[in-house]
């Protein structure tokens, strides 16, 4: 083992693990589809997990519940766990039909609100990156900044 | 990448040239990934921090200051999100579907270590006792395989000394491998 090629090849072989796997390296190769243009960023203002250690400990198993706003819309969601899958559940306010792409992972999914502004849309059982871009007729379209849900 | 040019093809990715990304993606995901890994996650856990990162990425493709330096920025990034990610799995309440999920991990985490074998053990206990400066080059150049621009400005060295001290380095290691068989036998 004279050939410093050889003692790299050794060494890349010893240390598997800090390479990033096959479909963790995909999976973020997909996320270019993320990068938008003309939209409102909507900013997170809570997150029952990180912001409400009350309501989590009286909530115990209780939905994760988010809440983002721009500047004219606000966006509620919860996300409902099940047996085996879990369901986004919506609203806008002020209560407004639209159009909601839900992104999940490197996938979209179109939904439609209703008049009071409720949408609904099926998660994978596995934590994603999920976020919205919220299509109003007649605004800008505001989108969220992206969260693991 | 070519050793050059990594803002070039951060300009490009922030135009929306899928290739340009996917080359950013491939040339900087095990640095990512190994951040993270180092922040003490699970391997799901730090595949989630790597995703959040290169969404910082894909959010910040047109505004980074230094895009030259996005090895450094990644890192950064990287321990933060992690960091994130690490508070957020300590809050949560375990359920069911997480506990599959970690046990489905694909690949063997850092405990299976013995299982890499035994000439893998070897390597790993020589690479233990290289002077530090050299463990950190050798991981960043030949293991993350990183553009040498890029370690050149992590590491604060000249980018003409990068190939020179990588040789070096490994010689030494080489030498270390031979100490450590000669002690095994």
């Amino acid at each position: 083992m004279s050939d410093p090629d050889a003692t790299a090849a050794e060494l890349v072989a010893a240390f598997p693990e800090l390479r990033a796997p096959r479909e963790v390296v995909d999976a973020a190769k997909g996320l270019l589809t993320w990068r938008t243009i003309d939209s409102e960023l909507a900013a997170l203002t809570f997150d029952s997990l990180l912001d409400d250690e009350q309501a989590a400990v009286r909530s115990g198993h209780g939905p994760r519940a988010l809440a983002f706003e721009s500047e004219d819309l606000e966006i509620e969601i919860e996300v409902l766990p099940s047996a085996d899958r879990r369901r986004l559940v919506g609203r806008l306010a002020p209560p407004t039909p639209a159009d909601v792409d839900v992104v999940v992972g490197d996938r979209t999914v179109t939904v439609p609100a209703d008049e009071l502004g409720r949408f609904a849309v099926d998660l994978p059982e596995a934590r994603v990156p999920v976020a919205l871009a919220v299509r109003v007729p007649g605004s800008d379209p505001v989108r969220t900044a992206p969260l693991a849900i | 990448m070519d050793q050059g040019d990594v803002a070039a093809v951060v300009h490009r990715a922030a135009g929306g040239e899928e290739a340009a990304w996917h080359q950013l993606v491939e040339s900087f995901s095990s640095l990512v990934w190994s951040v993270a890994l180092r922040q003490g996650l699970s391997r799901p856990d730090a595949g989630e921090a790597v995703q959040m990162t290169f969404l910082r990425l894909v959010e910040n493709l047109g505004r980074l200051r230094e895009p030259e330096a996005l090895g450094g920025w990644l890192a950064t990034t990287a321990r933060r999100e992690a960091w994130r990610v690490s508070r957020r799995v300590a809050k949560e309440v375990p359920t069911e579907s997480t506990a599959d999920l970690d046990a489905g991990a694909v690949d063997p985490g850092p405990e299976e270590r013995a299982l890499v074998g035994e000439r893998a053990r070897v390597v790993r206990q020589a690479f233990g006792r290289l002077p530090e400066r050299c463990a950190r080059l050798l991981e960043l150049v030949v293991i993350l395989a990183l553009p040498y621009t890029q370690v050149a400005r992590m590491l604060e060295m000249p980018i003409g000394s990068i190939g020179p001290t990588r040789a070096r380095c490994l010689q030494r290691l080489r030498a270390l491998l031979a100490d450590e068989v000669d002690r095994d036998e």
